[in-house]
């Protein structure tokens, strides 16, 4: 089990900021995927201070045949921040032939990872090994890319914004590829088709890594059941209240519920879960924003049983621009609900 | 002429003077190609960490007194002085936030729930020094075509504003970004 460490090296020069990171995996041998066009930053890591972390318990949970050969270097789990110790080769140890799970931004503000530990800036398909990145950004979720994995990780992510806890399960596929997916995407179409996200690193509690044997195959991973989960969505509506809870007036106050009432009852209208922005300002307006920069959609709750829903996206289309008003009672529409379905 | 029509120009309300000495006092108008600097002080902030609607609060859009450093005319030993030592008493100071005078001015709002929809300015930058205030302090203010809007749209269009000023401002950079000198002093 791993916990989270707290503190952040904040040092580092200012690096681009792309909150849109989002991937597929291969779909068939040989597929390469550019993973650098989305760098990550070394100060918006999770655990910035653990080092690394060798997942002892993995070898004996895996079946001789899935250790293979390379037990040595096997089940490594490193979280590099450090500016000047490159992520991959060095601390965290990607097995010839085996897993391993990290998270990393080096100096330059990009993560890499391979299953061969060459140190390239980009996800190379890694068709004998196996590698899980975690990587955090603003807009929540989790990443990863997996290679050839003959057993599996269960990986828990504990949020405390507060958030629900999600459970990764990384399993085997049949064609040298791997299906990883939160647990809430589990009914997605293929696996192959999942897409993943990055981790709010606002929120993120703990990491915790267990091994787990797997059914070689699919199904196995779409059958898995969610974990129970932690604090909900609603919960977060009463820490942005109270954050701003000094600065309202009583009448602000009595808007501000309202209007957080319409946001809890038209966020339950959404058929899939997320990890939107949420906060009050400081006139007692609630807000709900998802971003993967510079896209986002933000639906503002002034409690009037209305919400005015905005997107932004790539080109001259802000928030400012074009919004829409909609009835709380009717929930989100369809057209709204698939562009924040974009960004998660 | 509407100040949306203006696009990223300024406006009669920031062609005017701000400064509490007067007219002459001070650089002038705040330029559209101005770099303005926001000092981000928050127990929570870190570099890279987007700004939040607790950055840009609505009070002090309304009054025009949400802060910002000219950085034309704001020398490192000004900005440490005025805007990171005061700002420090009471908050911890994470970093910087930084964008151009017309990229703020361009930000348009399209009032929807109007019939037909209208455009307004969303923020004006102003040259607005208080006495006490180095002479290259700016400020936001909303814009004042807004006090004819509804209530109701008032509040959405504010709470919109807020979230493009984030989206335009971005992030938390290292001071040392737009003053090379900071970092010889440990920021």
């Amino acid at each position: 089990m791993l916990r989270e460490s707290t503190g952040g090296n904040d040092t580092a020069p200012p690096q681009p900021w792309h909150s849109a990171v989002r991937w597929r995996l291969p779909r068939r041998k040989g597929d390469t995927h550019d993973m650098g066009t989305t760098p990550l930053r070394r100060d918006n890591f999770v655990a910035t201070s653990v080092t690394a972390v060798d997942l002892g318990g993995l070898t004996s949970a895996l079946t001789a045949d899935s250790v293979s050969t390379q037990a040595a270097t096997l089940g490594h789990l490193g979280f590099q921040t450090d500016a000047t110790t490159n992520f991959g080769a060095s601390t965290l140890t990607l097995g010839s032939s085996f897993g391993a799970l990290g998270a990393c931004s080096n100096a330059s503000g990009s993560y890499f990872l391979t299953g061969s530990g060459s140190g390239t800036a980009w996800y190379t398909e890694a068709l004998a090994s196996a590698a899980l990145l975690f990587g955090t950004e603003g807009s929540g979720g989790v990443s990863m890319a997996v290679g050839t994995l003959t057993a599996g990780l269960r990986v828990t992510i504990e949020e405390s914004a507060p958030e629900t806890t999600k459970s990764i399960l990384i399993a085997e596929h049949n064609v040298n590829e791997f299906a990883a997916a939160p647990t809430f995407l589990i009914n997605a179409p293929l696996p192959a088709g999942l897409t993943f996200e990055l981790l709010n690193e606002r929120s993120t509690r703990a990491i915790i890594v267990v091994p787990t044997p797997l059914e070689a195959s699919v199904n196995a991973v779409r059958d898995l059941q969610p974990i129970p989960t932690g604090r909900a969505i609603p919960d977060r509506f009463d820490e942005a209240l109270a954050e701003v809870r000094s600065t309202l007036s009583d009448e602000e106050f009595a808007a501000a519920e309202h209007a957080i009432a319409d946001a809890r009852q038209t966020m339950a209208s959404l058929h899939f879960a997320s990890t939107p922005l949420i906060w009050v300002n400081d006139e007692g307006v609630a807000a709900v924003q998802w971003e993967s920069w510079p896209s986002g959609v933000l639906l503002v709750f002034t409690g009037d049983g209305t919400f005015t829903a905005s997107v932004r996206d790539s080109g001259r289309k802000r928030y400012i621009n074009g919004a829409r008003e909609y009835a709380v009672s009717a929930g989100i529409p369809p057209e709204l609900s698939e562009a924040i379905l974009a960004l998660c | 002429m509407p100040c949306a029509d203006l696009l990223d120009q300024l406006c009669p309300i920031e062609m005017g003077c701000h400064h509490h000495r007067g007219a002459g006092a001070g650089p002038g108008p705040v330029l559209p190609a101005e770099c303005l600097i926001f000092a981000v002080f928050r127990a929570d902030a870190r570099l890279g960490t987007r700004l939040t609607d607790k950055d840009f609060p609505t009070s002090r859009l309304k009054k025009g007194d949400l802060s910002l450093a000219r950085h034309a005319h704001t020398s490192w030993a000004t900005f440490r002085d005025y805007v990171l030592a005061p700002g420090q008493r009471s908050q911890p100071f994470q970093g910087i936030a930084v964008s151009q005078a017309d990229a703020i001015r361009s930000l348009v709002a399209e009032i929807t729930s109007s019939t037909p929809p209208t455009l307004l300015r969303s923020v004006c930058v102003l040259d607005k020094v208080e006495n006490g205030e180095h002479d290259g302090h700016a400020a936001l203010k909303f814009c004042s075509e807004q006090a004819a809007l509804p209530e109701k749209a008032k509040f959405v269009v504010r709470a919109q504003i807020q979230s493009e000023l984030i989206a335009t401002f971005s992030e938390v950079r290292a001071v040392s970004s737009c003053y090379a000198e900071a970092s010889q002093e440990g920021y």
